[in-house]
């Protein structure tokens, strides 16, 4: 006798303990197997890109810290980037070393706060407060050098707003050989994990086709064997000058995408320590003109965040505001295959999917 | 003897016989309460520690209040219904899935004599009561009118009954070596030895299977904090709430007390008192069942389910057919 | 297959650290210097130029003057900010020329309404100042409450 099922269509959110701020999914079930999702985003939106056209470019640096609010740095490095660019600003080499050591330990924070609310998805709850409790002292650390410890607004047109003492990046030296022997207690605590494994080994698989036709980047990308990494691939700063690795996997699933994460911590961890042996001496805030009024014209500058290829478009009529300022998040152009990558699973894969594409709401509201 | 309560089920019946009963009964729900306490104190205590953190510390010395405060909190909670559930299953879903659990604590046995009823199919009660529960929790689940519960419910009746299945089987081989299901009869066949070791196999299905049937990590699918918000209790507030906690601990608890009855020797043990002893080990138990939930991350329903009959229950069975042979072997030389 | 025991290894061994939770209201955190907390004011150094109002990203900053008829100098009648809309970025210190408005340690910024965010002269004094440098002027800046009664903003563009 064949039973009569029908399909089961819930909220997913927005207030919902696993999609990581206000993200809401609609879900269709049959059972346990997800048939279809609808993403519904838009609940964190505040128009920064419409208020960035009111704003001079110097102000529209407190606001790029508040969209992806986990790597404010390099958000506020992708602006400061792209207005330089415009104007052909030499930056001083001691400030974009700093800048380096600053992005690099946000981009640690960052893929910290992932690796515990990844972890927390799948029902391991101490991982989280492992990884807080490690983050803590690198926000610590911005806080002590930037004034803040998330908003950080710590780059500047030309140069960064305060130089690192001698003692800070001692400390920042000393941190990192501690960080990596941390990492291996969370290597230790969850990777080798048997249920762990089972949980995140063969979901959500994708090929490399798949990536790029839905424009994924970041570690969503790199799990299926592409390199691309715009440090390498399309170098910015003084990246060219640091001796680091792309960790790429080609299985194309959580699993990889997890270990891509946690080798990616590690090689900022390397990245960090090279700048602070070879940090040069210098002024840390270069000649930036004190009313900012770049060229007519347009520029594209994109960076490498923590959650992929992370791009600012600024159109300029020659006032000291832009035309147009436009932000590609990462995580809104992952966060769009995610329906597709769902089709099929179940209901706990889908959740692990969904912490693995790592979405900070914050970054695809804008 | 004050506590010779194996005596009162086959004394004559007589009132006072039946306040005795009252009273003992009312004695060991003190008693539960105070352990669901001390245990609501201890979780969080001890995850606490685990995840370098406190604790609660604020109500009373180290905080030992918490957990009263926890209860006043949600006996003064409003109880919400909500409007699409069934009333009347909503309402009774916590304490059919309560019940049963304070209810394996008759065939408990403390100490020699020592026990509410010398039942002499014990083991089978424990595990027959025990199944009730999963009706509760799929009432609850269902009758809350809502999705995630019911999702919740689904989930706790596929898993509760399929590791039903390994955790009869791996007491089968305990229940094979001592001869009989008497709760106290087992204890008394582990005089020389511990089960555990004899009995290794069946103790690692036993123990899984156990940790399956109190719905926590790393088998917390029918809750699933992170994926269907809190499963079959999405709905309950207030006092519903804390009859489903109080199941959940106790159910800790008492399977502690199977755990250490069956594998652990009961309550034998040098110098202390037989009911220390079995609290002892049943402590322990719930340790490990906290430590556990420190550590692991949840499993997925699928590879539950084929944990539970590819794995668990063919364990058991190999075990429970070696126990058998190698009984039939000794009991042929001799 | 056992590698699970290391995960129970490392979770046992955590239990026997010590906590690292800052016990908050008894124990206060380390602010670092250059912390970006609630402003200070001080009327006495600020010379009205505007500028801390000019470069706020969120335009929060109302600075109140009138010129002196005789020396053509500036002289501060008021000073506000809407503290509410305030997102502590730190602009004004780094515009200010004269260190007339620095950013304070204070971190605790909860209040039971929105007038009180509302931060005037006297509710800005840095420690150690006494309310007779506050300035009354002519003119008085907008309090808060009703937004029409906000004074206009020149746009910046």
């Amino acid at each position: 006798m064949a039973l009569r099922t029908e399909e089961l269509t819930f909220s997913l959110g927005p207030q919902h303990p696993s999609t990581h701020g206000v993200f809401r999914a609609m879900v269709t079930i049959d059972g346990e197997r997800v048939v279809h999702v609808d993403p519904v985003i838009g609940y964190l939106h505040r128009g920064t890109e419409k208020i960035a056209e009111w704003k001079t470019y110097p102000q529209i640096i407190p606001y790029t810290d508040r969209m992806d609010y986990l790597s404010a740095m390099l958000n506020n490095y992708c602006h400061v980037g792209a207005v330089e660019k415009l104007l052909g600003l030499e930056i001083p080499e001691h400030a974009e070393y700093i800048r380096i050591i600053v992005m690099e330990l946000n981009r640690i924070a960052s893929h910290l706060v992932w690796w515990g609310t990844f972890l927390l998805d799948l029902g391991a709850m101490s991982p989280f407060l492992y990884a807080f409790k490690d983050r803590q002292v690198i926000l610590d650390l911005l806080e002590e050098i930037s004034g803040a410890r998330l908003t950080y607004s710590y780059m500047r047109i030309g140069g960064v707003k305060r130089d690192a003492t001698q003692e800070w990046l001692r400390r920042v030296d000393d941190f990192m050989d501690e960080m990596v022997k941390n990492i291996q207690g969370y290597n230790n605590l969850v990777t080798g994990n048997e249920i762990f494994q089972s949980r995140v080994k063969n979901v959500g698989v994708y090929d490399e086709a798949f990536a790029k036709r839905w424009g994924l980047s970041g570690a969503c990308l790199r799990c299926t064997g592409n390199s691309y990494d715009v440090r390498k691939s399309d170098p910015y700063s003084l990246y060219p000058k640091f001796d680091f690795e792309i960790p790429t996997r080609t299985s194309g699933d959580v699993w990889a995408r997890y270990i891509i994460r946690i080798e990616e911590m590690l090689q900022s961890i390397r990245i960090v320590k090279q700048a602070i042996r070879n940090l040069p001496d210098g002024p840390f805030m270069g000649k930036a003109p004190r009313n900012i009024r770049p060229p007519k014209g347009e520029v594209y500058f994109h960076i490498e965040s923590p959650r992929g290829d992370m791009g600012c478009y600024i159109v300029s009529d020659g006032s000291d505001h832009p035309y147009r300022w436009h932000w590609r998040a990462p995580e809104f152009a992952n966060l769009a295959a995610f329906p597709a990558i769902t089709e099929g699973v179940n209901i706990a894969d889908m959740i692990a999917i969904l912490g693995a594409i790592d979405i900070v709401l914050g970054g695809v509201d804008r | 003897m004050l506590l010779n309560l194996t005596g009162l089920l086959t004394a004559p019946f007589t009132w006072l016989n039946l306040l005795w009963m009252f009273v003992e009964v009312l004695v060991m729900l003190v008693i539960i309460l105070i352990y669901v306490m001390a245990a609501l104190y201890g979780e969080r205590k001890i995850l606490g520690h685990i995840q370098l953190r406190p604790g609660p510390n604020r109500t009373g010395p180290g905080g030992v209040l918490q957990p009263v405060a926890d209860v006043i909190k949600l006996l003064f909670k409003e109880d919400v219904i909500p409007a699409e559930a069934d009333v009347a299953v909503f309402k009774i879903a916590p304490v059919i899935a309560f019940v049963p659990s304070f209810m394996t604590f008759a065939v408990a046995p403390w100490a020699p004599n020592v026990l509410f009823t010398d039942l002499n199919v014990g083991v089978l009660y424990f595990t027959a009561v025990t199944g009730i529960t999963t009706i509760g929790i799929v009432s609850g689940g269902w009758s809350s009118g809502s999705k995630y519960p019911l999702l919740g419910g689904m989930r706790g009746a596929a898993q509760l009954i399929s590791y039903e299945l390994p955790l009869v089987m791996s007491i089968l081989g305990v229940v094979l070596m001592a001869g009989t299901a008497n709760m106290a009869g087992i204890v008394e066949a582990q005089q020389k030895w511990w089960f555990f070791f004899p009995q290794i196999l069946g103790f690692v299905a036993f123990f899984i299977s156990v940790s399956a049937e109190m719905n926590r990590t790393p088998f917390d699918l029918p809750e699933g904090e992170s994926e269907i918000v809190a499963g079959y209790h999405t709905e309950y507030s207030g006092f519903r709430m804390a009859l489903w906690m109080l199941g959940e601990y106790t159910y800790i608890f008492a399977d502690g007390l199977l755990c250490a009855t069956l594998f652990f020797g009961g309550w034998h043990g040098p110098w202390l008192p037989g009911w220390l002893w079995l609290l002892i080990k049943a402590m322990i138990f719930v340790f490990l069942a906290i430590w556990t939930r420190g550590t692991l991350p949840r499993m997925r329903s699928d590879t539950l389910m084929v944990f539970a009959w590819k794995f668990l229950l063919p364990l058991a069975m190999a075990n429970l057919i070696i126990t058998a042979l190698v009984k039939a072997a000794i009991a042929g030389w001799f | 297959m056992f590698r699970w025991a290391k995960g129970y290894a490392y979770t046992g061994k955590r239990l026997f650290e010590k906590t690292v939770t800052i016990q908050y209201p008894q124990q206060k955190p380390k602010i670092p210097e250059g912390w970006r907390g609630r402003h200070y004011f001080y009327p006495d150094r600020c010379t009205a130029c505007d500028a801390c109002a000019r470069v706020c990203p969120t335009e929060v900053i109302t600075v109140v003057s009138h010129r002196d008829p005789e020396t053509k100098k500036k002289i501060l009648d008021d000073y506000t900010i809407e503290f509410e809309r305030c997102i502590l970025c730190g602009y004004c210190e780094e515009a200010c020329p004269v260190d007339a408005i620095k950013m304070g340690d204070v971190y605790e910024l909860a209040s039971y309404a929105r007038e009180q965010e509302f931060m005037t002269q006297e509710k800005m004094l840095p420690p150690g100042y006494s309310t007779d440098v506050v300035v009354h002027g002519q003119g008085e800046a907008y309090r808060g409450g009703d937004y029409r009664t906000k004074p206009e903003k020149k746009v910046n563009h």
